[in-house]
Parts: structure tokens; sequence; C-alpha cells
């Protein structure tokens, strides 16, 4: 027996193609079901994800299946012959494997070391296991896959430090503030960045959303999807000085906020922190505000800064997280082939 | 009565030290965080307000202690010594000490120096008095608390 992996990811395939072969919450059971009648393979994990779409399945023999699995996905997703010509790989042990254990501690993902694609790997697998199409050789090496990807993110830092602008700001906004969820966002100018962070922080059970727009129109469908309150753009001391972060996106020709102004609003607001993220360019928030105690300007170079620097980091660690996934496929291969499976 | 004495401003170094400690490591995150540093999210760190916080109520309780202690002193001085105050150099630092985290609170209760960098940094520059009325003092000069 021999384990195989026949997938694209976003390295492979674009995405007008992976959508395509994507497999949707309700047809994944009849695809389960269709890979062991038709195919007659007896075990079977679908991964498929918005960056992957991976077909786990263990064969009798090395050749022939990979054509069969193919042309079950084009039949299955009703694609043309030729789509899946380019962008599919095709593994075989020990490589497949080593190749799960790579996606399963987010060493193959489009943000490296991210960590949802292990409850991914985790779902796909009980999710199989629930439909009756996972054995013992996919029991052992899922279970192994998991202790893996759980292993690299505890003994090194691949997980460690936002690599987006918007984590970026919420991270940043943990280590100044103590109790998240009871501070105040308010949200200056609409765009797909700020909405981006204030998602990530609202994430974080903060619920008092404050939204100012030139336009009250603007402000109106923004403050209603997050369930904020729209306050005046032309009174936005009064604003400031109840919000502890403030995300500015706005196309203004001037700064919204000065120095003086800041001052006196900090003098209001007894010294509290105020954390203010600038993503707008040209920059609407003064940068000597970023002098004054107890305030935290950030503008959209210092988030990107930090995102790369972590981003690095990251990369730095990935020769250590190779040495555990070679490990663990070693680890699980030995028993494998011990037990008289893999030979040809 | 003097057990009680020394104990309770054991108590009250114990808080000063832990406003020492919360206001060293507010001082260093707050500068990584104005400063930008690129590798400001790869620690672990606690957040600034609550440092801040716990500084502020270290100082609270070191304060409070160190007064209780200090008038426990004073009260032992006039029964052994004759008088509440002798003069003692432990006694006049010990006075400067408390003049200094008075002016640690005294400047978080003003408006413009409520929280932040300036008045932590001064709690722990307090310290150093601490040290030396405890430590040092009798390195230096003769005192009556030579026992310490």
């Amino acid at each position: 027996m021999h384990i195989a992996v026949l997938g694209l990811n976003h390295h492979s395939a674009p995405v007008e193609l992976r959508e395509r072969v994507a497999f949707q919450e309700e047809r994944l059971l009849t695809a389960l079901a269709a890979v062991r009648q038709e195919l007659r393979l007896p075990e079977c994990v679908i991964l498929s994800t918005c960056n992957r779409v991976e077909l786990y399945t263990v064969i009798p023999e090395r050749d022939g299946h990979e054509a069969r699995l193919k042309d079950f996905l084009t039949r299955f997703h009703q694609l043309e012959p030729e789509s899946l010509n380019d962008g599919v790989y095709w593994h075989l042990q020990p490589d497949s494997v080593r190749h799960l254990f790579r996606v399963a501690a987010g060493l193959d993902s489009m943000v490296v070391g991210e960590s949802e694609i292990l409850g991914q790997v985790r779902d796909a697998y009980t999710r199989a296991a629930a439909h009756g199409s996972v054995g013992s050789v996919f029991h052992r090496l899922f279970q192994t896959a998991l202790r893996a990807g759980k292993e690299v993110r505890s003994k090194t830092r691949i997980g460690q430090g936002a690599v987006s602008v918007s984590s970026v700001g919420v991270e940043l906004a943990r280590r100044i503030f103590r109790d998240l969820p009871s501070k105040t966002i308010l949200v200056l100018g609409a765009g797909q960045m700020s909405e981006a962070t204030l998602a990530c922080l609202k994430g974080q059970g903060i619920k008092k959303i404050l939204v100012a727009n030139r336009t009250r129109a603007t402000a109106m469908p923004l403050a209603e999807s997050v369930g904020g309150e729209v306050v005046p753009f032309s009174g936005l001391g009064e604003s400031v000085t109840r919000a502890d972060i403030v995300i500015c996106s706005t196309a203004a020709d001037r700064y919204l906020l000065t120095q003086p102004q800041v001052q006196e609003i900090m003098t209001a607001r007894r010294q509290k922190p105020l954390f203010l993220i600038d993503i707008s360019v040209p920059r609407n928030l003064d940068p000597r505000i970023g002098q004054l105690e107890n305030v935290y300007l950030y503008d959209i170079d210092d988030l990107e800064g930090i995102a790369s620097s972590n981003l690095q980091m990251r990369l730095g660690e990935l020769n250590a997280c190779s040495e555990i996934v070679e490990r663990k496929m070693n680890e699980f291969l030995t028993r494998f082939n011990g037990n008289g499976n893999g030979s040809a | 009565m003097i057990q009680f004495h020394a104990l309770i401003l054991f108590a009250s170094y114990g808080a000063f030290f832990l406003a020492l400690l919360t206001g060293l490591l507010f001082l260093i995150q707050e500068r990584r965080i104005k400063r930008k540093d690129p590798r400001i999210l790869q620690a672990h760190l606690l957040p600034l307000e609550f440092l801040d916080r716990v500084n502020l109520y270290a100082v609270v309780a070191g304060f409070t202690l160190f007064s209780v202690g200090m008038l426990q002193g004073s009260r032992l001085a006039r029964v052994e010594w004759g008088s509440y105050f002798n003069g003692d150099p432990k006694e006049l630092w010990s006075l400067v000490t408390w003049a200094a985290y008075a002016g640690v609170l005294a400047l978080r209760l003003s408006r413009g120096l409520r929280r932040g960098r300036r008045v932590v940094f001064m709690s722990v520059l307090s310290f150093a008095l601490v040290l030396f009325t405890f430590i040092g003092v009798n390195h230096l000069v003769a005192s009556r608390h030579a026992f310490l």
C-alpha cells in the first residue's frame, strides 16, 4: 500500500482553477463516497480550503492512480478534460507524507506559520473518519501529522508575530491596553484596510465602535455592519476623547488631528493611553502627535515594517521546522514500512 | 514592637521593589513601542496599561506601609531615645524616601502626569532612595539603626 496525494494549491494553480475544484461542505461526503465506491480506494481524506484542494488516498500500487484521480476530479466538478493538465501535483510517499506534515505545520501556507490550517486538517480528517473513509493507515498518518504540526508550533517561533497590517495593529493594541474588550474604537473614513483592522479588533471582543465620515451616508452602512455608532465628523475632538483606539483612513488633504489638539484631548481623557493607526496615504494625522506621552501613533509604513520583520523571523525558523517534520515523517514511515507497507 | 516596625518596613520595601520591577518593564516596553521597534511583537510582554496600574498600586501599598512603619518607629524612638525624631541619618533619609514617594503619588493625582513614562520613571528613581535608606546609610554614616 502507498500513501498518495493529488492536489493543487496557491503555489501551483490560480484561484480561478482552485475555486472550481474546491469541495463545498455538502458535496464533500458525496466525493468521499465516490472515491471509495467508484475508484475502490479504501482510505481517502479530502482537504479543501481557500488555498488548497488535496485528495489523500491509500493506493494499492504506485502506477495508474494519478490519471484515475484526475479523471475523477474532472468528472466530479464537470471541468474540461485538459483543465487539470497543469497546476496539479501528485506525490507518493515519502513525498506525500512530507507534504501533509508540512501542510499541517503551516509551512506550505500562503502566510507561513498560520495556525488555521492545523484546524482545517483536523476537520478534514475527522469528517472523513466519521464517514468511514479512514482506516488504520490514515488514522495513524493524520494523528502523527497533527502532532507534528503542534510540535512545530510549540518548539519554534514559526507562528509568532503578526504578519499582516491589520493583525499587527491588533497585537500592538494588546501590548498597550489591559482589557481590550472594554475599549472603544473610532474609525475615521472607510476603506478596505481600515475595515480589516476593525474586523480584527472586533474579533478581540471590542463592542464599542464609533464611525465618523465626512459624509454621514457613507458612515451609516459601516456602522450598521459592525453594530457601531455614527458620530459627527466635525466634532472629532470629542469622539477621540471617548475612544482608545483610532483607525484613520481618510482622503483628507490636511491633518485631521494636530499635536496641540491631541494634547488637549489627552488632558480631557486624564492621560489614558491613546493608540492611533493612520492608514491614510498621505497621512492624515500629524506625525508629531506620536511625541506626546501616552500616545502611540503608527502609520502604514510602521505597521508594514513590523509585519515584514515578523515574516523574516518566521522564515528564519523554516530549517528548524523542517527538521521536526523530517523526524516525525521518518518515525511514521519506519513504523508504516515495518508493517509491510510501502513496497511496490 | 521593634519586630513589627521592622516587618512592616520590610513589607513596604517589597511593595516598592514591585513598583521598581513593573516600572522598569513599563519603561522598556514603552520605549520599544514609541520607537516602533520592528521586533516589538516577537516578545511576550505585559500590556503597558497593566504595568502602569500595578506600578501605581505597588507605590500606594508601599507608601502606606512605609508611613505606618515610620509612625511606629517614631513612637519607639520616643520610648527608647526620648524623642519622636532624633536626627538620626536613617530617620532623615527615611523622610526623604517618604517625600519622594509622596511626590510620585502627588504627580499621579495631577492632570498632566496621571499616567505614563515620567511618573513611572519617578517611581523607579525613588527606589534608589529605598536602597540607600535601607543599606547605604549604615555604611556611610554612624546610625542608631546600625543593628540593621
